[in-house]
């Protein structure tokens, strides 16, 4: 438009809409029975019909080489055929691998870095594709990824694959690592990691066809050998995915179709749309500002008819990272005593209705050890004995007040809402904040960088796959932190827990899950190098016309369990 | 004439260049690196090195430039997104339809408004009929353009269901995914957008055709042709409209083209895949050819639609000569 003065006061008319929804939305952080995300499959429904969706915030790509959105992965979710995958469930059974195109979950050799498969025969891909499901299918798969002139964003997770870096800088012609014998696929690695089958079982190993060509800017419409198929894919448009009629395992597929008529759509709008039922299901379209009438109307007791809001913790964590390399927070205990102090509820508040749950661990649910993982700070807000603690804490630590600190948060709501509750917070035991707000990409580029000034930063993490490794290593682990692009943004470098992070990246099975409990629990406990306080709530509403509705913690609702009533 | 032309297309290119640097500049002040954002979620820092060499944001920035500049005079190319890899051509096209409908349509509709309601109220001052239209247009130029669209949807779309509540059906027929298609669908999901994009400036017309009408009435030629006799449909159409046609002219360019860089506010409200729309996704991403992709199909409007307004100028005021 012609006056640029307008966008400003649109921006902040956009601002104070949003401002006002979150300040009506009263207490009640928790997420009190409207979680579980699931309708039971019992619900009388019809065999087939079109599911009509949309999205807020688009999605990268469909190219599994390529795809890393969690939008895109829960499409991916009901068009994969991987060796592993996680089942259709709910819960703490949502998050443990299963067996998928593989016959069972692998052998391991005795030395920890050998894992040999058996593939299952019969399965094919979709249409137009006439080809079966082989070893050599996950072999191409992995091995494309791996190709430089795909530059694809799976290379990290398969490090330890052994030959896989040879052949990703051009100098094999295959990766040595991989061994097919008959109907069995083998990945030799350079050294153990329990972790492997997680990865493995991320959407970028997906089975695509042979023939597949390498194209860095992606391969839209690959045929799939999951449940369903992308049948068209418009950019920024619409997608269509498809049941595939070749489809010969186990999984439901009980849509016929799920058309995505928009890639962009307002999140107010999408949620009138599905309101009224001109669209069934808008993943990332639900408008905060609207949850609590929804509740209200549809919740588990709600006003309207039957549960068509659902709430349910994602694989994430907010948390404000604690420099320990500068001064203001290089004392354990000063940064115990802002896990005492902060108002966790308070601080979820500005967030919105039910937007997530209070939370003081290191791993969210659904991550395995993270019920092994102990609260130790308060959940409720800061009772007057919490704040006694907390300045104790700092007397104790020898630190003299007021500490100055700098925070790091976005530009844009709720981060300076959400800042401004920790300031007071803080402020109250005797340390200064002040707020510096970034536009998002400028922020977390200026936290990965080791020379920053600041103390504080306002983040949160998204697990890539569910394993402890991807939450305590990655995020904790000082030993190689880089000048830039890292993501331990407290800068947290203890040697001893560096060395018992490494010791447990060895382990597998439940000890592994419980050792990565435990450090978790002793890291919050004597460093706390974080102060996290929030998993967030996926919120997902639905038009009256659906159900059959599974909640996987890892990949959001499964589209392939999605039924249309009768 | 021509050698007007070619005399602006030739500042066209100058002007060109400068933008299209100007945004380079910017984009390389803004402290983010794309690689970063463009290398997934949690990349190693080789991973950021290696996709920053994909993408090309490893040269310096002259050299970026350069690269820019060649691909689109000898390929005619502007590149690929840094989000998502796609064309950035094929995604501009695209999205300009969308932009187009939207504003051309919208211009329709606030020139058919404004005209008649402009000269009605300068033809009868301080009637009834002009301070209901003078109010309306306070209303029209108070109420913000998104507020506006989202009161549209929510009543004539949630509540009487009487519209499409926001989306975009193609004019030329359905794409795969999209249950709707054609004409018909076409311009009934414009039509909401279409008033929520016009209203804003359909007030301003308003109050400048009036005026103007009012201004041009006063004038001494206007009162000759009265007084030789002619009639006073001639008078109003060859002297007066003439006359006060064209500042709406120029702006009528201006505005036009300015808004087919754009219309983010109502493009987002209605979920039209737009530029304006595509521009905003480009910024918040830092997906610069995006970025400057916009700015490009922007500032190319901009020139054409200037370069048609100056010589419809000429063309209605024979006084005017293109030097």
């Amino acid at each position: 438009m012609k006056r640029p003065g307008l966008l400003l006061s649109a921006a902040a008319l956009l601002s104070g809409v949003v401002l006002l929804g979150a300040a009506g939305c009263g207490g009640g952080g928790s997420s009190g029975g409207a979680s579980g995300g699931s309708t039971p499959a019992s619900t009388p429904h019809q065999n087939g019909g079109t599911i009509k969706m949309a999205l807020a915030g688009g999605i990268d790509y469909l190219d599994p080489a390529l795809a890393y959105y969690q939008i895109s992965w829960q499409i991916e979710y009901s068009t994969c055929l991987k060796l592993l995958n996680y089942p259709d469930k709910t819960g703490a059974a949502g998050s443990e691998l299963v067996p998928d195109a593989a016959t069972a979950m692998p052998s391991v050799s005795s030395d920890g870095l050998t894992y040999t498969f058996t593939v299952k025969s019969g399965y094919k891909f979709s249409p137009p594709s006439t080809e079966e499901v082989t070893p050599q299918t996950f072999q191409y798969a992995i091995e494309r990824d791996l190709n430089p002139k795909q530059s694809s964003f799976a290379v990290p997770f398969l490090g330890d694959l052994q030959g896989a870096s040879d052949y990703n800088a051009g100098k094999a012609k295959s990766v040595s690592g991989i061994k097919i014998t008959g109907d069995k696929i083998a990945f030799t690695l350079t050294q153990p990691d329990p972790g492997f089958l997680s990865k493995i079982a991320m959407p970028f190993f997906c089975a695509i066809p042979t023939d597949t060509k390498i194209d860095s800017h992606g391969v839209n419409g690959i045929p799939s050998a999951g449940p369903y198929y992308v049948a068209s894919y418009t950019p920024n448009r619409s997608i269509v995915v498809k049941k595939n009629p070749n489809y010969a395992g186990s999984r439901p597929a009980i849509a016929d179709e799920f058309d995505y008529t928009q890639l962009s759509i307002d999140p107010n709008q999408a949620t009138l749309s599905v309101d009224n039922g001109s669209l069934d299901y808008s993943p990332d379209g639900v408008a905060p500002a609207q949850t609590r009438t929804l509740y209200q109307k549809y919740g588990p007791n709600g006003t309207n008819g039957p549960q068509r809001i659902f709430f349910d913790p994602c694989l994430c964590v907010r948390y404000m990272g604690l420099n320990t390399s500068r001064d203001a927070f290089s004392n354990p205990m000063v940064r115990q005593a802002v896990n005492w102090a902060i108002d966790r509820p308070g601080i979820l508040q500005t967030m919105g209705y039910k937007a997530g749950v209070p939370n003081d661990k290191i791993m969210p649910p659904g991550v395995p050890g993270a019920d092994v993982e102990k609260n130790i700070y308060p959940l409720d807000s800061p009772t007057a004995d919490d704040i006694a603690k907390a300045k104790s804490l700092i007397q104790q630590s020898g630190v003299t007040t007021p500490i100055n600190a700098v925070l790091y948060t976005c530009n844009q709501q709720p981060c300076p809402d959400r800042t401004s509750v920790m300031q007071a917070n803080l402020k109250a035991i005797g340390i200064n904040v002040q707020i510096k707000q970034f536009e998002r990409a400028t922020q977390f580029t200026k936290e990965s960088t080791k020379t920053e000034p600041f103390d504080i930063a306002d983040e949160g993490w998204i697990a890539d796959y569910p394993d402890p490794f991807d939450w305590v290593n990655v995020l904790l682990n000082g030993e190689h932190i880089p000048a830039t692009n890292g993501s331990n943004y407290a800068y947290f470098n203890n040697p001893d827990f560096n060395k018992q992070m490494d010791d447990a990246a060895k382990l597998s099975g439940q000890e592994r899950f419980t050792t990565y409990g435990n450090i978790a629990t002793a890291i919050m406990q004597q460093q706390a190098p974080w102060a996290a306080w929030d998993v967030d709530n996926n919120i997902d509403f639905f038009s009256p016309r659906i159900g059959c509705t599974v909640y996987n913690p890892v990949y959001g609702m499964a589209l392939n369990t999605m039924c249309v009533k009768s | 004439m021509i050698r007007y032309i070619i005399r602006r297309l030739l500042w066209a290119i100058v002007l060109f260049l400068a933008v299209t640097i100007v945004t380079y500049v910017i984009f390389y002040l803004i402290p983010v690196d794309p690689a970063r954002l463009a290398a997934g979620r949690n990349p190693t820092p080789q991973e950021v090195k290696n996709v920053a060499h994909y993408l090309g944001t490893d040269h310096p920035i002259w050299y970026q430039y350069g690269l820019f500049l060649k691909r689109l005079v000898i390929d005619h190319s502007l590149g690929y997104s840094f989000a998502n890899r796609q064309s950035v051509n094929s995604t501009i096209f695209a999205a300009a339809p969308v932009t187009i409908s939207l504003v051309l349509g919208g211009a329709l509709l606030w020139m058919t408004i404004a005209l008649p309601v402009g000269v009605y109220s300068a033809l009868h001052p301080r009637s009834r009929t002009d301070r209901f239209a003078m109010a309306s247009v306070l209303v029209g130029i108070s109420a913000h353009p998104v507020w506006i669209g989202l009161m549209l949807s929510y009543i004539f779309g949630f509540r009487l269901e009487l519209f499409p509540i926001q989306g975009y059906c193609n004019l030329k027929g359905s794409i795969a995914g999209q249950s709707c298609g054609g004409p018909a669908d076409w311009f009934y999901h414009m039509i909401l957008p279409w008033i929520a994009f016009a209203v804003l400036y359909a007030a301003f017309y308003v109050r400048m055709i009036r005026a103007n009408v009012m201004e041009t009435l006063n004038e001494d030629y206007v009162r000759t042709a009265r007084a030789k006799g002619a009639p006073e449909q001639r008078v109003m159409i060859q002297h007066v409209m003439r006359n006060a046609m064209l500042p709406v002219v120029t702006m009528l360019g201006m505005d036009i083209a300015i808004a087919l860089g754009g219309a983010v506010l109502i493009e987002s409200v209605f979920g039209l895949p737009g530029l304006g729309k595509l521009t905003i996704t480009g910024i918040s991403t830092f997906d610069l050819p995006i970025i400057v992709g916009t700015v490009v199909f922007a500032s190319i409007m901009v020139i054409v639609f200037n370069l048609i307004v100056d010589i419809l100028y000429a063309w209605i005021d024979p006084r005017i000569r293109l030097a």
